[in-house]
Formats: structure tokens, C-alpha cells, sequence
């Protein structure tokens, strides 16, 4: 067997990373025959499948750390089938392994696996807490300029909502499962229920926080560009809304929100 | 015995992992240098560069790669490169380096480190692509000898022969792994001693250690453990022979407390001193 380079890479790489296991993977790719020398201890496949074991233990590795609470859903088993199926649709092309599963929620929209609908809201805001640990990190807000503003002029007042939020409208509460599974304890799949979650990083912590709509829109309108006043006098006209439980709940929210640096930023006017 | 670039021997040091990052910048750690791994580093501009610009203040560091995928068939990427060459100016290292081998092919990175057949072919390959690489950076390369569980049947030459005359023929500078020797020597039957006759010491600039497992029938370079006495051996040897070259001690799987990282330290000043 005489293979040039680029055919002997790509015969190993295609034999290795066989979603189906090794065998398949060489049958796949051509074969085994005079490619590889056995050892005094281990024959050719023997020692090629050290390769094809590390392939999957190490991707499957990073994936159950990104995403713990679905890999505790599906299981050791669900999890290790939903990594081969994802990683046979979309093989990593990136040299960094943070971006190895970055399709993973939209993967799992479309894979048929039991839960699937749930775990794509999991996956989405697990996805989301990892990719905001890499953002740069932001300036403290001034915070005796801030409460230097007089009341009559916090309807003017702009905020610079961190860059790291990321608002999320989903089908399930998946706070339960994933604190759960913080915890080391078995998660229960809850039933459908409209969810507004916000995750967002305040200096190197990572904060997941279910939130009312009312307050999800208030930042949601505040992170568009609007004025503090606008972005209330928005939500709190909205049909159904409470607007004076919305005005007595603004003072906690923002409490809340300054304690867990939320803004970065403010302007007049 | 310095080695030909007069790049400085910086002594004793570990891999930076991101569960000792608030014991480094607490404490003072015993180590005279950090390693990272490249690629952890590259993307970020939240807590892992922010650790990192604070210890590159205190600690030479050094950058050591495993996604350079130096020995592929695919196009070099210019822009990891270009990257990598801006992270070290950011954090003035001293060098950087990556394996002899390749990570993936035909646009699939399988994040591994994959064997070179050790072939005139593939040797002329991975010369010109280091040396195409080298250019762009402006500064030798540092390249590591990999752990390897299989050998090609188109082989024409040994793994040692294959990294002397790479080194030579690009002018790049080496990283000898020690560990990897020995996982590789022990997978392969050769003699670690004789793998070690075929290194040019002026041209490493490097060491690695780490501990490895040993399964009967092979050996993996797990990085969980500490280093073995088989190891220890072949490391006093090459620093009784060099006259003592930088040292970095790797450990990834199942990290211990810092303190373990730093008595495995004093055992290697003691081997490099000869006791």
C-alpha cells in the first residue's frame, strides 16, 4: 500500500472518527491491510484504536461539560448517541474546542432525541453561559454618578446593559433541572410553560436568572437603546400589565440588577 | 551547552490550568515560568486573559500549541497563525511551539495528535511548511516530539531520525518530551536511550514532563499522574548532558492541589543537579 500523504491523513482520520466505531470506520475508509504495523503486544487494529477512542472520550468529554444538564437527561448512554450523532453532522472544523459544539442546540432541534424539545432549551442556555465567559471584560458602572441623578431626570437616563446578556424566550423552565444537576441530583423534565430567562455575566461571574416578563422587557427595551423612562412607559401601556406592581417592583429589579453588575454605562438624555 | 538561538534556560516550570488560576495570582507560587496551551487562550478576552496578562507581568510564559497542525496536507491557517503571533507579542513569550504532527485533514480536526509516517515525503512536507510558518513569525518554532501509538507501514525511517533531520533541515528549535519518549519507545519496542542519541540538544530548548499510564500492552501519555522513575532517568541524562535546559511539568487529568506541582518541581531540580 503505497497511499501519498493527504490519502493516508484522511484514510485514518475517516477510520478514527467512524461515528459507528472502528470497524466500520476502517471497513469505510478502505481497509486496514498495509497501512498500519502491529506492535509485539497489539495488532494494527489494536493499536489504531487507541486513536479512535481518544476521538470520541475527548470530544464527548468536552460536550458533557458544556452541556451537563442534557448529558444528565439523556443519560451516559442518550448522551454518548446524541454526541455520535452530532459529531457525525457536524465534525469540528474549528482548532479551538470551544467551538466544537456550537450547532449542538440547533442539532438536537432536529435529532428525534427523547426530550428533545425541552433539552434545545437546556442546550441553548447551557451554550449561552459558556459563550459569554469569553467576552471582554467591561467597565464597572460609576455608581456615585449614578445615584448623584436626580430623580426628575431618570426618565432621560440611557444604561449600557452588559454585552454579555442574552435574552431568551423559551418553552420550558429549565432553571429546576439545571440547578439540579449543579447539585448533583437527578433532574425532572418539566411540562411546557413560556419562560423569560436572562444570562448575562457580571464581572467573571456567570448568573442564570428566571425573570417575570415584565422585568425580562424592561431590560430587553433598555439593552435596545431606549431611555429608562421609554423602556417602562413601554411595558407598563402593554395590555394585561400591572403598571403600578410594575412601578413598585422597578425599585428591587434595579437593586438586583446594579448588586449583579448588569450595566456597565450610563448617558443623559 | 546553549542551545543556537540563545534563547535563555528560564528553569522550572508548569502548565497553567484554570483550576489553579486564583492560587497563582494569591499566592507565590515556587515556579519560575508558565506554559499555556495556546488555544485556550486565542478566543477569549474574559477571565483566561485577564489571569493571564496579570501572571505574564510576574512569569515568563511560554506558548505551546496543540492545533498548529503543523504536519497536515490541508492549507496553513494563516489566520491562527497570525493570532498566535499576536498573542505572543501580548504576553512577550519567549517562544512558541505546537507538535510534530497533524490534528486533522480535509477540513475535520480530529483534536489529536496524529502521527507523521515518518517518510521522505512527508519529511519534505513538514519542512517546508515550518519554514513557511517560521517566516510569517519571524522566530523559530518549537516543536514536540508526540506521544505515538501506531507506526505506518510506509515508514522508512525512525521517529527520532525524522524529528533530527525536521529540526535541522527547517532550523526550527525542539521541545524534547521525555514522557513522550519513553510512552513511544515503550509502544514501539525501541530504546529510549537511543532515541535520545538521535536528538540534537543545541537545537532543544525545551523539556516536558508528565506522568503517563501503563496499560501492559501500551503506554498512554495521560498527563494524570506523576512522573515515572523510568522517566526521570532519561530527563537527568539529557540535562546532564545539555548542561540543563528549561523545564515545564504537565499535568491535565485528575490536577492535584499546587503544592503537588511544586514538590514534583524540587524532585526535578534535584534530578537536573544530579542527586
Amino acid at each position: 500500500m503505497s497511499d501519498s500523504l493527504e490519502d493516508l491523513q484522511a484514510w485514518m482520520l475517516r477510520a478514527v472518527s467512524h461515528p459507528d466505531g472502528l470497524a466500520a470506520g476502517v471497513f469505510d475508509a478502505g481497509g486496514l491491510e498495509g497501512r498500519v504495523r502491529g506492535s509485539r503486544k497489539l495488532d494494527p487494529a489494536e493499536r489504531l484504536h487507541v486513536y479512535a477512542y481518544m476521538y470520541f472520550a475527548r470530544l464527548r468529554d468536552v460536550m458533557k461539560r458544556e452541556y451537563p444538564t442534557v448529558a444528565a437527561v439523556l443519560g451516559d448512554d442518550g448522551f454518548d448517541d446524541a454526541v455520535r450523532g452530532y459529531l457525525a453532522a457536524c465534525p469540528s472544523r474549528h482548532y479551538s474546542l470551544n467551538r466544537l459544539s456550537d450547532r449542538f442546540p440547533d442539532w438536537l432541534a432536529d435529532s428525534g432525541v427523547s426530550q428533545a424539545p425541552f433539552l434545545v432549551d437546556v442546550a441553548r442556555v447551557e451554550r449561552a453561559m459558556e459563550e459569554v465567559v469569553d467576552h471582554p471584560v467591561e467597565d464597572r458602572i460609576d455608581g456615585e454618578a449614578l445615584a448623584a441623578i436626580p430623580p426628575s431626570k431618570w426618565g432621560e437616563l440611557h444604561l449600557d446593559v452588559t454585552g454579555t446578556l442574552r435574552p431568551m424566550v423559551l418553552d420550558y423552565r429549565v432553571g429546576q433541572a439545571m440547578t439540579a444537576v449543579q447539585k448533583e441530583q437527578e433532574p425532572t423534565v418539566p411540562g411546557p410553560r413560556t419562560t423569560w430567562l436572562t444570562v448575562f455575566r457580571g464581572g467573571f461571574t456567570v448568573w442564570r436568572q428566571q425573570v417575570p416578563k415584565e422585568r425580562f422587557d424592561v431590560l430587553a427595551g433598555l439593552a435596545a437603546g431606549r431611555s429608562l423612562g421609554d423602556a417602562v412607559f413601554e411595558v407598563a401601556s402593554a395590555d394585561g400589565v400591572d403598571a403600578a406592581a410594575l412601578m413598585g417592583n422597578l425599585g428591587a429589579w434595579f437593586e438586583e440588577w446594579t448588586r449583579d453588575r448588569m450595566f456597565v454605562g450610563f448617558r443623559l438624555g | 551547552m546553549a542551545n543556537r538561538w540563545g534563547l535563555p534556560n528560564l528553569g522550572f516550570g508548569v502548565g497553567l490550568r484554570t483550576v489553579h488560576f486564583t492560587h497563582v495570582l494569591e499566592a507565590d507560587p515556587a515556579v519560575d515560568w508558565f506554559e499555556i496551551v495556546s488555544e485556550n487562550f486565542l478566543d477569549t478576552e474574559g477571565r483566561p486573559m485577564w489571569v493571564l496578562e496579570q501572571l505574564a507581568e510576574r512569569f515568563p510564559v511560554v506558548l505551546h500549541g496543540v492545533g498548529m497542525s503543523v504536519g497536515s496536507t490541508d492549507p496553513i491557517d494563516w489566520d491562527y497563525i497570525d493570532r498566535l503571533g499576536a498573542l505572543a507579542d501580548r504576553v512577550r513569550a519567549p517562544w512558541m511551539g505546537d507538535h510534530v504532527c497533524w490534528t486533522g485533514v480535509q477540513g475535520h480536526n480530529g483534536h489529536d495528535l496524529y502521527p507523521m509516517p515518518y517518510t521522505e515525503e512527508s519529511l519534505t512536507h513538514l519542512v517546508g511548511r515550518v519554514k513557511a510558518i517560521q517566516d510569517r513569525l519571524g522566530r523559530p518554532l518549537v516543536l514536540e516530539n508526540p506521544s505515538t501509538y501506531l507506526e505506518f507501514s510506509a515508514n522508512e525511517m525512525a521517529e527520532a531520525v525524522f524529528i533530527r533531520r525536521m529540526a535541522e533541515e527547517a532550523d526550527c528549535a525542539l521541545l524534547l518530551d521525555v514522557n513522550n519518549v519513553y510512552v513511544t519507545c515503550r509502544n514501539h519496542g525501541l530504546d529510549a536511550n537511543a532515541y535520545l542519541d538521535e536528538m540534537p540538544l543545541d537545537r532543544v530548548v525545551q523539556i516536558h514532563l508528565a506522568g503517563h499510564t501503563d496499560r501492559g500492552t501500551h503506554c498512554i501519555d495521560t498527563h494524570d499522574d506523576h512522573v515515572r522513575d523510568e522517566v526521570w532517568a532519561l530527563y537527568a541524562r539529557v540535562q546532564a548532558e545539555s548542561g540543563g535546559i528549561s523545564t515545564l511539568l504537565e499535568w491535565d487529568d485528575d490536577i492535584p492541589e499546587f503544592a503537588v506541582l511544586e514538590a514534583e518541581l524540587d524532585l526535578a531540580r534535584r534530578h537536573s543537579e544530579g542527586s
